[in-house]
């Protein structure tokens, strides 16, 4: 719950005017929310790392822009290849700011995609649960790289927002082993390598 | 009120909810496990809830334990047989749960390693590859179509190209084929359906395995039961201006059948695939379910056991506590009922008989209150009794005595129950004479008699007591010794009343009868010597001289013989006054000092003796009476010696100024001795025998006692003890 985001807004600023992705993102008309990087180290190849997080608003919808680095190795390609899904989810929630109270959740919204092999044509496909697309890699990096990559996902429309509120968008990234029930992951936790978490990025929403 | 009411109904509220949510959870858990989806969704709470269950009861146990081991340690009542009852509960319950958890952990761990079998993984494998392998052909003969299909095109110009592509969408049965040029541009298309061109760009791994001069196919699975096999070859040009390529797409539609079929295949090895992977966590997920739904049972079973071993043996030790403090004579107890059972039914009978107990102490206490009273009442009516009265048994040992028995027989008896009468000791041997007389009349088998006795005590001299006695037999309760109750009267003054009364009659009779016809006897005799003694002879003056003198002189000694009967004759009137009886005492004795006699004299008063309270004119005739006799008794004795003295005794409770006149003549004889006070008892020859009997009926008249007695060394002493510090009426 972040309350007072003013020095945060100072250090945002900033980087946006430095940002060069911030600059060639305001050839568009849309608003240009926020940008921001994070520092990648090679030592976190097993972790979920959100690298960039943007949102945008295209008329009158708020979309969000993200880049985000997923663990790939030998060890995901042979679970994969064993048969086991691997869901990825994407979870993005915008909060308005209260001062006396719980932040105001405006919207939660969970993009879901589910990253198999498929043994007989040896090609990983990734499935959106939500609309049901599927595409298809013939390498588990290209299907990783397309999981990483969410570009002008809709979350919500400007009329979900008042004016005068401070509000704080959070992305976070997770990968769990798809038929594994909560309950099992809860039990689980301390021995299931498959369940991991970018825990929450999150940015002020600049309108 | 409602907090009673809850408090009342706490436990069993309580146990309800209690039961409800372990069946709950159960049932839950029972119906979850038939229901995948719901076991998913409702395991998390299950197994939260569960664990919240668990450490809830755990903490009830030990609570619930550690006052049980408690109370145990302490010895508190019923404590033992709780922690008996409540261990064979927990082994009658443990036992067949650990035996069913044991069970199903290797029933599950058998049962889940047997779904992943090897042939299983194998099968799927083979059924993989098989399905690969037929497609492969097909891949392979397009891949290879595609190839040649560029090789020739390679030949041509870029329009001749063109045209070509709808001829061999025709020849090859493909749905689409599309000619790139450099920079992946489109240069020609051609499709059974009109595409959109964006939606046909080339996949980049197409790009990058024709860019190393490879063929390029694959099998590209686009929605369910829909795949498509993509071929690419690079159209390799010898007049290729630079570096860029150009390569031609042609993608052919898996047949409907082939598609089905893949996908089943690719469905059940991914199916197995994830089933293998949940197969790890699947037993420990039951496992650990299993051990929940263990803890939960076997800590709610132990908790149950102590629960119900308190509440079945609650009454038990309320009972004990009870019968406890009946035992310390509290018997007002009241122990709770708490069922209705046949606990509840011992419990009633236990209150009942508190109640019952109680009553009859409480009808006890009043008896033994009224049998108190009426003893009191009989004690205070024994005590204000003149008659002694006494209660021996058999071997006269005393029970029971009033004040009148000890005064009577000159002993205090208030202390002497329980001891025989001849071992009580007295002020002098009545007491043993009453036991003689009544042990003999025992003996000889009297049990029930009335009779006069007469006992003497130690001093031969002294009076004997006459007692009036009669003795009853006690009716024998329970073969307890037989009891005597003996009721005696102090006769002996009423009989000696009597005897005074009727010789004080015989005196004013004798008086009355003689003292009239004397004077006129004296008179008479007077007159003849008068008349006679001018006119006669001096043969017959002398006679008649002599004889009318001896008349006369008889008649005076007659009429002080008549005056004595009188004054013992006189009514028992006395003027009572306040005087020093020691200055009483030297006063008469003055009158004898004067006489000339060889007595000695000698007096000793005590100085401490107060003021008696008494006729002192009647006090002053019987010092005279007292002193005369002694004195007469002298008369032929050498060295006579009289011997006066005044001293305060107690007898019992009460104070007596005590006179002893002694002297050291012949003393009393024997035969007389006992008989000294009656009247017309005398040992002088012209004594009248009134002297000792009205020095006595004067001592008797102020309450006093006089004894007589013979000495030792020889002589008599005469003791009068006349009452001190009480005013006579």
């Amino acid at each position: 719950m972040i309350k007072n985001y003013w020095l945060l807004n100072l250090i945002w600023v900033t980087a946006n005017v430095l940002s060069p992705i911030s600059m060639a993102q305001s050839t568009e008309k849309n608003i240009e929310s926020n940008m921001t990087t994070s520092a990648i180290s090679a030592a976190s190849v097993n972790k979920i790392i959100v690298e960039t997080a943007a949102i945008n608003v295209n008329n009158g919808v708020y979309q969000v822009s993200a880049k985000i680095q997923y663990p790939k190795n030998e060890e995901i390609n042979n679970t994969l290849r064993d048969g086991v899904s691997l869901a990825y989810d994407i979870h993005v929630e915008v909060a308005e700011a209260k001062n006396y109270w719980f932040d105001n959740t405006v919207i939660s919204i969970t993009l879901r995609r589910v990253l198999s092999f498929h043994a007989v044509s040896e090609r990983y496909l990734v499935k959106d649960t939500t609309t049901g697309d599927q595409t298809s890699y013939s390498s588990l990096e290209d299907a990783v790289v397309f999981l990483g990559k969410i570009e002008a996902w809709p979350i919500m429309v400007s009329a979900q927002i008042s004016e005068p509120g401070e509000y704080t968008v959070r992305l976070r990234a997770s990968q769990y082993r798809r038929h594994l029930t909560g309950a099992l992951r809860a039990l689980l936790f301390w021995t299931n390598n498959w369940s991991r978490d970018s825990g929450w990025y999150s940015w002020p929403l600049i309108r | 009120m409602a907090v009673d009411t809850l408090t009342r109904y706490k436990p069993k509220v309580l146990a309800t909810i209690w039961i409800a949510v372990v069946v709950g959870s159960l049932l839950s858990l029972s119906l979850s496990a038939q229901n995948s989806n719901q076991f998913s969704r409702l395991q998390l709470w299950f197994l939260i809830g569960s664990s919240v269950a668990v450490l809830i009861l755990l903490v009830l146990v030990l609570r619930k334990a550690r006052q049980l081991l408690i109370a145990y340690q302490n010895n508190v009542s019923g404590s033992k047989l709780t922690a008996r009852t409540t261990g064979a509960f927990i082994i009658l319950v443990a036992l067949p749960l650990l035996t069913v958890y044991f069970f199903s952990l290797s029933f599950l761990n058998r049962g889940i390693d047997s779904w992943f079998k090897v042939e299983i993984k194998q099968g799927l494998n083979d059924a993989v590859k098989l399905s690969r392998s037929a497609l492969e052909l097909r891949m392979r003969e397009y891949g290879l179509r595609t190839e040649t299909f560029a090789q020739q095109i390679a030949r041509l110009s870029t329009a001749e190209s063109i045209l070509k592509l709808d001829e061999e969408l025709r020849s090859s049965g493909a749905s689409e084929i599309v000619m790139y040029g450099e920079h992946q541009q489109i240069i020609g298309i051609s499709s059974v359906t009109m595409s959109d061109v964006k939606s046909i760009r080339a996949p980049e791994d197409l790009v990058r395995q024709i860019s190393g001069s490879n063929t390029y196919v694959s099998l590209e699975p686009i929605k369910d039961s829909l795949y498509l096999i993509r071929t690419g070859a690079q159209i390799k040009s010898s007049d290729a201006r630079n570096n860029a390529i150009r390569f031609v797409m042609v993608t052919y539609d898996l047949p409907r059948q082939f598609a089905e079929l893949t996908d089943a295949v690719q469905r059940s090895y991914s199916q197995y695939g994830d089933l293998v992977a949940l197969r790890e966590p699947l037993k420990y997920s039951f496992r650990f379910t299993l051990t929940l739904v263990l803890l939960v049972t076997l800590l709610a079973g132990i908790y149950g056991a102590i629960y119900f071993a308190e509440v079945l043996f609650r009454p038990v030790r309320n009972l004990m506590i009870g019968t406890r403090a009946v035992a310390d004579g509290d018997l007002s107890t009241k122990v709770p009922v708490t069922s209705k059972d046949e606990m509840g039914f011992l419990v009633d009978s236990f209150n009942d008989m508190t109640t019952r107990l109680s009553q009859a102490r409480a009808e006890t206490e009043r008896s033994q209150k009224a049998v108190e009273r009426e003893r009191t009442q009989l004690a205070i009516i024994l005590a204000r009794l003149s008659t002694g009265v006494i209660t021996i048994d058999r071997n006269l040992v005393l029970q029971i005595a009033n004040e009148a028995a000890g005064s009577i027989l000159g002993v205090d008896l208030g202390k002497s129950a329980g001891h025989f009468l001849s071992q009580i000791s007295g002020s002098d041997d009545l007491l043993h004479q009453f036991a003689q007389d009544i042990s003999q009349r025992f003996s000889a088998g009297r049990e029930e008699w009335r009779e006069q006795i007469e006992i003497r005590g130690d001093a031969a001299s002294a009076s004997p007591r006459i007692l009036v006695c009669a003795c009853v037999a006690l009716p024998q309760v329970n073969k307890e010794k037989k009891h005597y109750v003996i009721v005696f009267d102090d006769v002996t003054n009423l009989l000696h009343a009597q005897r005074d009364a009727a010789w004080g009659e015989v005196a004013r009779r004798l008086a009355h009868e003689i003292k009239n016809p004397l004077t006129p006897i004296q008179l008479s005799a007077e007159r003849i010597r008068r008349r006679l003694l001018p006119n006669l002879s001096a043969s017959d003056t002398d006679l008649v001289e002599r004889s009318t003198q001896t008349i006369i002189s008889q008649v005076e000694s007659l009429k002080k013989m008549v005056d004595d009967f009188t004054e013992y004759a006189r009514g028992s009137l006395i003027e009572v006054s306040p005087f020093n009886l020691n200055a009483l005492v030297n006063e008469v004795l003055d009158l004898y000092r004067t006489q000339e006699t060889a007595i000695v004299i000698q007096v000793i008063l005590d100085p401490g003796l107060e003021m008696l309270h008494a006729d002192q004119g009647r006090v002053r005739q019987v010092l005279n009476n007292l002193f005369t006799n002694a004195i007469e008794a002298l008369e032929t004795v050498k060295a006579a010696r009289l011997e006066v003295i005044s001293e305060r005794i107690q007898v019992r409770k009460q104070y007596f100024a005590q006179i002893s006149v002694s002297d050291n003549g012949l003393g009393f004889p024997l035969e007389m001795i006992e008989h000294i006070f009656d009247p017309y008892v005398t040992s002088k020859s012209r004594g009248t025998g009134l002297g000792l009997a009205i020095v006595k009926k004067i001592v008797s008249d102020h309450g006093g006692h006089i004894y007589a007695e013979n000495l030792i060394s020889g002589g008599a002493r005469i003791r009068v003890m006349l009452p001190l510090s009480e005013r006579l009426s």
